[in-house]
């Protein structure tokens, strides 16, 4: 009984180097390590940077090009035309078809000045002008259309009060409320956006890590058929299945770790403006010590799934859907944000979402809390790899 | 290799932990969240309160409070240096005008935190205001007995201050002790109008501790305000106003020349005042206001302060010759109600007391000459200044001096106070300025069409790299007011 014991321990040993040591030797372990810590962020902040730079391209004050403008009837309104120009509208003759040229795309927008707008306008009614665009377009293609919608509101407001100045009436009147809001949120945590965005990027590449050596100690060496002569071995068969899914922890949790830093680095040196989140080693250590438990229920997740499957193609045919699996309650973490308490901490994937969140935010989270969202994981783990043992203890597993 | 790995793995951690962690120095202020509230309008800020002396040459003497706001950045590690707006007056509180630039604080939270002072005498901080009358005189028929009189109960109600202790250059030295209490290494400075001279002044003072400077309607080093200026530059304003007026074929037509208009307005406002039944601009009870030639003369100054009050002049003097009164009555009460409580009258008083009345020249006095102002104002100043304690002014207060930091220069192309005139002579002084005149603005263009892009790459660089103000030069007049539905369409 005693040698037993020692040879399990000695041979999960023995199994967990051997599986670290030839994955390190596989470039696509380290592809993907490598990946995580650059391609992840730069993903990320590479798509931020480019909407950031395409919208100040377009609205910045200074800088912005002239945004071309087809005017229909421009003579009649030659005033409220000067003001178009004067908040760099470049304003160009009007296409011969206004509605169709917006509708294919030729033109953006056009703006059309009613016949009856210099008489509407002198005797003091609401002139009417027509702004023909397409509600289809969307995202970035929008910014000129609602640049032009506020230069004609501030037009608006601008005469508004001057009219009611001239006939001795104060401005203000037309006002009866003054909004002033206050924002209690620190300035760290006004980055909704992209905190929202950091626990599916985080868990997401947990399960990546973890899921080539997932793959390749079980569902890949049963197609080598590698795997009888090691179950053959004198090790007790959850031995040789809890060093394999050691191993896949480790890669999982080093992947964790580098996704960490680099976000963390990204952060720090990324050009863009929106960003002001710092994240420092303590956030960091804090992070990857919370999401331990989630390596290793995702990794018992994919070793457990794995072991279903008879060869590599199908293993990750079967581990990608796997992969949406935990990014659902994320989902719900961006659409929501709800606040961390015992009815959600136990989840995994969404507490872990949520302590990155209040982690990053630099906002306390209370311990238990955490206590609560790492011993819901790894019981869940824990019994899923209780399944997987009795899966090898079965012949079935040599499939 | 694994434990390559390990090294690595640690090499990365403490590289970023010693890279993402900035001492920056601890304040000594006890900064509190507040709110900062002008009127209506209010916003989140830090709030704190420093001691000073009121007399700086005795350390342990009377204190004063200053009040300091600020505005926390939004970035991760703020800029060591804070941005710092100074508003004129004399006499204005920064912390007030602050509290409306939100478009143009907003980019600069991006990078560095905004620290504001209300410098002393002036709104938070031992703000020294007299009774209301005071303010107002250039509206009513100046009586110099009763004036004097006014001016004596004001001293008495700011009997517990010494008023010699409320000027520019004991200012600059407060704002330093604010910048180093707060933490922070340098300024940016902003100025407007008489802030520029604080701006100037501080610059001269603490070279090392100022990372770049704007100036915006500039009282240029040596200008005097309490000579004819004022009264000169109104003048010119409105004749200028006139001018274009008559060269615009729309607003020629229908007012013809509105220079001969006022004139005629103040001939028959002299011979006859007016009552004026209206209903009041903002309750709407009818009310009775008076309306002289002074109430006149304070429309015909202020309304030039901004394009919108340009485009309207016009027409409100022409109704006026017309008989219909009501348009300048209401403007009177607006621009009346503008001005209220807006400044601490004797920190006005020590600083122009101090740095301006005795300086007045010959040629000073009789630029006010043939002006429609003429010397009311200087009247009331010397009445003023002969009974105001003469306040401390640094000896090279006067000099004009050089600095090798960038200073941005703004103007407004028909500011009826400080004209692109003064920023010429400001950007001959500073070897590293650039002048940007704004066209068709008046007093103040920093919140003018991009002028908040320009200052917010200014500040962001702290220098005239890509600096290009073309952009400026897009800002039109608003059109003259033909008639009260605006102007041609």
């Amino acid at each position: 009984m005693q040698a037993n014991k020692i040879s399990n321990l000695r041979g999960f040993w023995t199994i967990l180097r051997k599986e670290i040591i030839d994955n390190l030797r596989d470039r696509r372990t380290l592809t993907t390590m490598a990946v995580s810590i650059i391609v992840g962020p730069m993903l990320m902040f590479g798509f931020l940077w480019f909407a950031e730079n395409t919208v100040k391209k377009e609205t910045d004050l200074v800088n912005a090009k002239p945004i071309a403008l087809p005017v229909v009837g421009a003579d009649k309104a030659p005033n409220l035309i000067a003001w178009l120009e004067q908040n760099n509208f470049e304003i160009v003759e009007p296409p011969a078809d206004p509605e169709q040229a917006v509708k294919s795309g030729d033109e953006r927008m056009v703006l059309e000045i009613s016949d009856q707008y210099a008489e509407a306008f002198t005797q003091g009614t609401s002139a009417p002008v027509r702004l023909i665009h397409d509600s289809s377009v969307s995202g970035l293609e929008k910014i000129g259309y609602r640049t032009l919608q506020k230069t004609l509101l501030a037009y608006n407001s601008q005469i508004g009060a001057m009219r009611l100045m001239a006939r001795g009436v104060s401005p203000e009147v037309v006002k009866p409320l003054q909004l002033n809001s206050s924002d209690v949120a620190n300035p760290q945590a006004r980055n909704a956006q992209i905190l929202s965005m950091m626990p599916y990027l985080i868990v997401l590449f947990i399960m990546v890590g973890g899921m080539y050596l997932a793959i390749d100690t079980t569902a890949g060496e049963r197609e080598k058929g590698s795997l009888e002569p090691l179950l053959t071995q004198p090790v007790a068969r959850h031995t040789i299945l809890l060093a394999k899914l050691g191993a896949t922890m480790v890669f999982s949790a080093l992947t964790l770790l580098l996704v960490l830093i680099g976000i963390g680095l990204a952060m720090e040196y990324a050009p863009i403006d929106m960003i002001t989140l710092s994240i420092d080693a303590a956030k960091i250590v804090k992070t990857f010590i919370a999401c331990l438990p989630f390596v290793f229920l995702g990794c018992a997740m994919m070793v457990l799934m794995a072991s279903f499957t008879k060869s590599y193609k199908e293993a990750q045919s079967y581990l990608g859907m796997l992969m949406i699996v935990p990014s659902l309650p994320l989902m719900l973490l961006m659409m929501m944000s709800p606040q961390p308490s015992v009815n959600n901490m136990w989840i995994p994937s969404l507490s872990q979402g949520l302590i990155i969140i209040q982690t990053f935010k630099g906002e306390a989270i209370d311990t238990s809390l955490i206590a609560l969202s790492m011993a819901g994981s790894t019981l869940i783990a824990m019994a899923l790899t209780f399944i997987a043992i009795k899966l090898y203890q079965r012949e079935r597993i040599l499939g | 290799m694994n434990r390559k790995l390990l090294c690595l793995l640690g090499a990365l951690v403490f590289a970023s932990n010693s890279l993402f962690v900035l001492a920056q120095t601890p304040s000594e202020l006890n900064f509190e969240r507040c709110q900062i509230a002008h009127e209506a309008v209010a916003r989140d800020a830090e709030c704190a309160v420093l001691f000073r002396p009121e007399n700086p040459d005795e350390p342990n003497g009377k204190q004063i409070e200053l009040f300091v706001a600020r505005i926390p950045s939004v970035a991760a590690t703020p800029a060591r240096d804070a941005f710092t707006v100074i508003q004129g007056g004399p006499g204005a509180s920064s912390i007030d005008m602050a509290i409306g630039m939100h478009k143009i604080l907003e980019p600069i939270l991006s990078k560095r935190d905004v620290l504001i002072v209300d410098q002393r005498g002036t709104g938070r901080s031992n703000p020294l205001r007299c009774a209301e009358s005071q303010s107002d005189t250039l509206y009513e028929d100046f009586d110099p007995e009763k004036f004097k009189e006014e001016l004596s109960t004001c001293l008495s109600d700011l009997s517990h201050s010494d008023l010699r202790y409320y000027t520019t250059s004991v200012a600059v030295q407060d704002l330093d002790a604010v910048r180093e209490a707060a933490g922070y290494d340098q300024l940016t400075v902003y100025g407007v109008s008489y802030g520029t001279r604080v701006a100037q002044h501080y610059l001269r003072r603490f070279p090392q501790r100022t990372r770049a400077v704007i100036l915006d309607g500039v009282a240029h080093i040596g200008l005097n305000l309490a000579g004819g200026e004022v009264a000169r530059r109104s003048q010119d304003a409105f004749t200028n106003l006139s001018q274009r007026c008559h060269q615009e074929p729309s607003c020629k037509s229908a007012f013809g020349d509105i220079t001969a208009s006022f004139e005629a307005l103040v001939a028959s406002l002299k011979e006859k005042p007016v009552t004026v039944t209206l209903p009041h601009p903002k309750t709407g009870k009818l009310i009775n206001q008076q309306l002289t030639e002074f109430h006149l003369y304070g429309v015909v100054r202020m309304l030039p302060y901004s394009t919108e009050g340009i485009a309207m002049l016009p027409l409100v003097l022409h109704q006026a010759n017309e008989g219909y009164y009501t348009p300048l009555a209401a403007l009177v009460i607006n621009v009346e109600g503008s001005m209220q409580n807006t400044f601490a009258t004797g920190m006005h008083n020590s600083v122009i007391c101090a740095e301006d009345h005795p300086f007045i020249t010959t040629s000073d006095l009789q630029s006010s000459r043939g002006t429609y102002i003429g010397d009311r104002m200087q009247e009331v100043i010397d009445l003023s200044c002969k009974a105001w304690p003469r306040g401390e002014m640094d000896a090279d207060f006067r000099e004009p001096f050089d600095s090798d930091k960038p200073v941005l220069i703004l103007s407004g192309e028909t500011d009826p106070i400080t004209p692109p005139e003064n920023g010429d002579v400001a950007a001959k002084m500073f070897g590293h300025a650039q002048h940007v005149v704004v066209p068709a603005h008046g007093h103040g263009v920093i919140g003018r069409g991009c002028v908040p892009g320009l200052v917010r790459d200014f500040v962001a660089k702290g220098n005239f790299e890509e600096f290009n103000p073309n952009c400026a030069a897009r800002e039109r007049a608003v059109p003259f007011f033909i008639t009260s539905t605006g102007p041609k369409p």
